[in-house]
């Protein structure tokens, strides 16, 4: 399996990519200003800014009990820089493992509304 | 029995032929029951024949030979012989047509022998037929040499056995597809081991799947899924014989005015593609339904990107190919994609490991 396979099967990483896809697929979100700020996040510190600025923006909505968010802890953050410490192309990597699990779909979880459920 | 089809290096002339010579051998095999089997051997295409007995008489008494040189009704199921000759005037279309059905029919013996004893060589010595550019863009003018100082350029030509052979394989393999405002897409594949009749089941069941595409790129990446596809599908049915494709050739011919030129072209090996579709037969379904959707939701103009970014990825599965992928189809997600048509977690995770590190 190749590098970028193994940080896709990372908890962490998954935790993130669903809270992504539910920030993007949710019509009374569609928080494409993180997805930007991923996308340009080159070094741990940008990545790490990014996923911050993420969780601060949509945290009223997922903490709200209507909403059934996956929502990533301090542990899943922790975790994730962990992994996009290891070396220069690590971010990318773990970048790429956020983004691409962000456009799965799990029959029964609630993933936004923008498309069917 | 073996026969040799010398490579010239003319990439897409050399398949034609290579197609061209298996057509010739099953369409005049006395028994009928085995089909010839082409076979890529590095400087040679190997046309392995062990049970058939080939004869030329029973070519010139098979109704269906006479008919692979009658117009085609047929669509993209048929020969393709006026695309192939485009280039020409439409009154000589004709004429090449049947040329090419006499050139096999009155050298099918030297044909055979000199595929059988020596291979088949493009020979210099005796250059009497202009190589269509719609059969390999080398033959259209411009492209060969410098034509600084005097814009001219003789037509290149080759002797009139290969000439017939890439015709016939050229008319019947390769697919045209059209596209309005650009030309024509064309798409070769090229065989690594391939049963010929194996070949024409594939093809006449991915015909006519096609959807508008933005460049030759694209084109050939979706026929590259078309074909994994199928042979997936045939392996999950449990078929052991799996033709086996290398690459596929495609290039792009377009009008300028009177004359039709070639435009982009490229080599796009698919070899990994097709391991994938083997190896994992339930997976590959899943990620090929989400990549036609892409080609499909591609088709759609102001969505063109979509289409290039996972032909790109396609064809050379990088990080930065993978990364222009998940971003446009991320864009795509608030704009009502269904569920069905999205990666499954388990098919991502395949794609994912097939990114290479680099």
């Amino acid at each position: 399996m190749s590098r970028l396979g193994e940080i896709y099967e990372n908890p962490a990483v998954k935790a993130f990519g669903r809270a992504y896809r539910r920030a993007i697929r949710d019509p009374r979100i569609q928080d494409y200003a993180s997805l930007i700020d991923l996308e340009n996040a080159e070094t741990p510190e940008q990545l790490a800014e990014a996923l911050r600025r993420f969780l601060r923006r949509n945290h009223k909505a997922a903490m709200d009990e209507k909403e059934d968010w996956y929502w990533p802890g301090e542990a899943h953050l922790e975790e994730v820089m962990r992994l996009a410490g290891a070396d220069a192309r690590s971010v990318r990597l773990v970048r790429a493992a956020i983004e691409s699990y962000a456009l799965t779909w799990e029959p029964g979880v609630r993933q936004g509304e923008g498309g069917d459920e | 029995m073996r026969y040799w089809i010398t490579k010239s290096g003319f990439a897409v002339l050399d398949v034609a032929r290579a197609y061209g010579l298996a057509t010739l051998l099953a369409y005049s095999d006395d028994d009928g029951r085995s089909s010839p089997v082409i076979i890529d051997c590095d400087a040679y295409y190997c046309i392995d024949f062990p049970y058939g007995k080939p004869s030329r008489n029973r070519l010139v008494n098979k109704a269906e030979w006479f008919s692979l040189f009658e117009p085609s009704d047929a669509g993209e199921e048929g020969p393709q012989w006026n695309v192939l000759f485009l280039s020409n005037r439409p009154t000589d279309r004709e004429t090449k047509r049947i040329h090419v059905r006499e050139v096999l029919e009155e050298r099918y013996d030297e044909i055979l022998h000199n595929a059988t004893h020596y291979g088949l060589m493009i020979s210099d010595a005796h250059p009497s037929e202009t190589l269509t550019g719609t059969l390999d863009p080398v033959g259209f003018k411009g492209l060969r040499g410098r034509t600084t100082g005097e814009y001219r350029e003789d037509q290149m030509q080759i002797d009139e056995i290969n000439w017939a052979l890439g015709c016939l394989g050229g008319a019947l393999v390769g697919r045209f597809i059209y596209q309005r405002n650009a030309g024509y897409f064309v798409v070769y594949p090229c065989p690594e081991w391939v049963p010929y009749g194996d070949f024409w089941q594939i093809r006449r069941e991915t015909s006519g799947r096609r959807y508008s595409y933005p460049s030759a790129l694209a084109a050939a990446a979706h026929q590259a899924l078309l074909l994994a596809s199928k042979i997936r599908d045939r392996a999950a049915s449990g078929l052991k014989s799996n033709p086996r494709f290398g690459s596929i050739l495609y290039f792009a011919v377009y009008k300028t005015g009177n004359q039709w030129k070639p435009n982009q072209a490229g080599r796009m090996e698919i070899s990994r593609l097709l391991d994938f579709a083997l190896s994992k037969t339930h997976e590959a379904e899943a990620v090929f339904r989400t990549w036609d959707y892409v080609f499909r939701r591609g088709s759609v103009r102001g969505k063109e990107d979509f289409a290039l970014a996972l032909s790109e990825f396609i064809a050379a599965p990088t990080l930065e190919h993978f990364e222009k992928h998940v971003r446009l189809f991320a864009r795509e997600l608030a704009d009502k994609v269904k569920g069905e048509v999205m990666y499954s977690e388990v098919a991502m995770r395949e794609v994912t490991s097939i990114v290479e590190a680099g």
